[in-house]
């Protein structure tokens, strides 16, 4: 090892590596990295909203994601805070099905708007990882319920997870809204 | 000396009455003459609202408000810029204009003591080391005529020739709020007003806002912020307790401690004993306002802009009206815009007739042809009409057509906190609440539910009910709100549609002017009478009330 640390000392001998043992040390190098096998595990954890990066939260001051990943399934469970009230929904979604079936109680995305869970009151939600297991993605059908009518509504939403596991970002497009909503969340 | 309450006098010769219901109002003679010269005296408050701050002298000059008040309007405060009611300056100004008011100021406690110490028959000592002390204080000095100061303010008070009448130092410490309120029921609840108590609540702990404590004061009230948290159990049942003994349809006013529990649960408990709610803690001047009625020449006409029976015929486009709530006091009536849109202001008949005549006096000759006044909240206050027993109801409500009457007020608005509120829960009205309303209010022009959205709508012989679709948030950027109403119009998208906002308090009227006109030719932004003249028309809303399966948030009850 050099003065300059490991990775210059890396770096000055790759000339003098035999094309074997260099693979070999790739391998092992990027084996030490959280990627691929368990990158979507670092979804799993406590999570709270960084306001100052987020669209606004209002009326909620602070939403906090409890997320639990085991195998092929994974529970989101959403809080809502303000105040002395809060309101906690849960989202419990197999990656592995073509289609789930998720009971829905309260709409919470926007509470500024008359617009509530309508139809069955069951979000259609199709689920994958994406990006070597750093992305979750969800694509969702449901119904909204106004003073006129029920309207079908999708949305793509997508959970990332910062390369150090340390923020996860949610990315989310709804058909109804021109906006994208995006709320950026830091490890508890 | 007490004085009481007499009619309006150019109204006198009218009848305010159906049955034994009769309208509340202020306390001036019934020879008031607003063109006689009258002088008072006029100090003005800084921001320092901390118990370690100014507290001490604003609660004593409070407390001498109350008591020289009592011999005629004489003590006037103006408040500070941001102080939560916004007129108390201009309002000043209307007295010296149009009630021929000269105003002396004063710039010390001691001046003012001076000046004013006579109205005492001495001084009540509160203990710096308990600060509920101090709202029991507050209590004795309306029963014992006393000024409120802290062992600090003694040689003050004493070089104007007070003696002390009570000395509450050392009867609390270490006691919790309960344990106080207790001792304090037991010692002056008889003697005190069942017409009027006084939740002396908002800011909790370091900070207080006494500003409503003067009339607490001039009507030997009650002061307490005993807490409606059923947490708080000791608290709740002495709270109980009072809300009980009171008289039928009497008031509760000030607001619940923040530090204790919550709009919802505070108003829900008034409302189930029917009880009226009147805010807030920090309601100033009182005990002078009440005192000035209208002028002679005044009479309240609201900016109509259809007749009663008119009809109007909805076009395929998306008709928006808009709502400011919260009290006009505290709300944006001096900020920049006003008159630029068509915006109705509610107005509650309790301050216009009773607490504060000349403000609402000041309002109506104030408005612009694009300001619309209407009437709530609930009933002739701030109430919950789903927790009102409905024995109470009756007579809340003919009391309000009372107040709307002669407030020239076609539209009732409706407001329920008791099952949730804009966050969680629900605020919509079940079919026998809804059908209350429409049988207590026949000449109504249509009703309003809501706060935040909401989803109760109906329709009966022309008269149309409609919840807020909307709630504009006073923080809400721009560009989220305008995604917000777009994405609304989106989803509702039969034409006409109609889009009702609730605007938050302070919000100022060029903010949302600059929303709504960015939102394109097919909306028009319509006053709220026509607005629902118009969903009377064609009624593209479904008729829905609160439903068995809706969510519910029970303020922890």
């Amino acid at each position: 090892m050099t003065p300059d640390g490991c990775w210059s000392g890396f770096v000055a001998n790759i000339d003098n590596m035999k094309p074997f043992y260099f693979s070999l040390s790739l391998v092992l190098l990027l084996g030490g990295l959280p990627l691929t096998v368990s990158a979507n595990e670092q979804l799993a954890g406590s999570w709270v909203t960084d306001a100052e990066l987020s669209t606004p939260l209002d009326p909620f001051r602070r939403v906090e994601l409890d997320i639990q990943v085991e195998g092929k399934i994974v529970t989101i469970e959403e809080t809502f805070t303000t105040g002395r009230r809060n309101h906690t929904e849960t989202y419990r979604i197999d990656t592995s099905k073509e289609l789930n079936r998720v009971p829905v109680s309260w709409w919470s995305a926007n509470r500024h708007i008359g617009a509530y869970i309508g139809g069955d009151q069951v979000m259609k939600i199709q689920a994958d990882w994406i990006d070597e297991g750093q992305t979750l993605r969800l694509k969702s059908d449901f119904v909204l319920e106004t003073s006129q009518s029920e309207t079908p509504v999708r949305t793509y939403t997508e959970y990332r997870i910062s390369r150090d596991g340390s923020r996860l970002t949610k990315l989310e497009l709804r058909s109804s809204r021109n906006l994208p909503i995006v709320h950026v969340f830091n490890r508890k | 000396m007490k004085l009481v309450p007499n009619a309006f006098f150019f109204l006198s010769s009218l009848c305010f009455a159906i049955g034994e219901i009769q309208l509340d109002m202020h306390d001036a003679p019934a020879d008031y003459d607003e063109n006689e010269p009258k002088s008072a005296y006029l100090m003005e408050f800084g921001t320092q609202w901390y118990m370690d701050e100014d507290i001490p002298d604003y609660a004593m000059l409070i407390s001498l408000q109350g008591l020289a008040n009592q011999s005629g309007p004489l003590l006037y405060f103006v408040y500070p810029d941001s102080w939560p009611w916004k007129i108390t300056r201009p309002l000043k100004e209307f007295y010296e204009e149009r009630h021929n008011f000269t105003f002396d100021k004063l710039f010390t406690p001691r001046e003012a003591l001076q000046a004013l110490g006579s109205h005492a028959k001495g001084y009540v000592v509160w203990d710096k080391e308990v600060r509920t002390s101090l709202i029991v204080a507050f209590t004795v000095a309306g029963l014992e005529d006393a000024i409120v100061i802290n062992e600090d303010q003694i040689p003050l008070a004493e070089s104007v020739g007070l003696e002390m009448l009570a000395d509450l130092r050392g009867d609390f410490r270490g006691m919790n709020d309960a344990e106080i309120y207790k001792i304090a029921m037991d010692r002056y609840w008889d003697q005190t007003s069942k017409d009027i108590v006084i939740w002396l609540g908002g800011y909790h702990n370091r900070r207080m806002e006494p500003g409503i404590a003067d009339y607490g004061i001039y009507r030997g009230a009650f002061f307490t912020d005993l807490s409606a948290n059923p947490k708080d159990v000791e608290e709740l049942a002495l709270h109980k307790e009072i809300l009980e003994d009171m008289k039928p349809q009497s008031f509760v006013m000030g607001w619940h401690s923040y530090g204790k529990d919550t709009e919802g649960q505070h108003v829900t408990l008034t409302s189930s004993y029917g009880l009226r709610m009147e805010g807030l803690n920090s309601l100033p001047n009182i005990s002078f306002n009440t005192q000035i009625p209208w002028t002679k020449d005044f009479e309240f006409k609201n900016n109509h802009n259809v007749e009663p029976d008119e009809e109007l015929v909805a076009e395929e486009k998306v008709y928006l009206s808009l709502i400011q709530t919260d009290s006009m006091g505290i709300g944006a009536w001096t900020k920049p815009g006003r008159g630029r849109i068509p915006y109705a202001w509610q107005i509650l008949g309790g301050h216009a007739l009773k607490f504060q005549p000349a403000s609402a006096q000041y309002y109506a000759e104030s408005a612009t042809p694009n300001d619309y006044f209407i009437a709530g909240l609930t009933g002739p206050s701030y109430m919950y009409p789903k927790p009102i027993p409905e024995e109470h109801f009756w007579p809340l409500m003919e009391l309000n057509k009372l107040q709307m009457d002669v407030l020239d007020l076609r539209v009732m608005e409706i407001m329920d906190y008791s099952e949730g509120n804009r966050h969680v829960g629900n605020t919509d009205l079940p079919k026998e609440v809804v059908d209350r309303y429409y049988k207590a209010y026949p000449d109504v022009i249509g009703f309003i539910n809501g706060y935040g959205a909401a989803r109760t709508f109906d329709l009966r012989n022309g008269v149309p009910m409609i919840s807020y679709d909307y709630y504009l948030g006073i923080h809400r950027p721009e560009d989220q709100a305008l995604a917000d109403l777009e994405e609304l119009i989106a989803l509702n998208a039969k034409r006409p549609y109609f889009l009702l906002i609730h605007v938050r308090e302070s919000t100022n009227i060029d903010r949302v002017a600059n929303i709504v006109e960015r939102l394109g030719d097919e909306v028009e932004v319509v006053p709220l009478d026509v607005f629902l003249k118009l969903a009377a028309s064609n009624k593209t809303y479904r008729t829905r009330y609160q439903e068995p399966g809706d969510p519910v948030d029970l303020n922890d009850f």
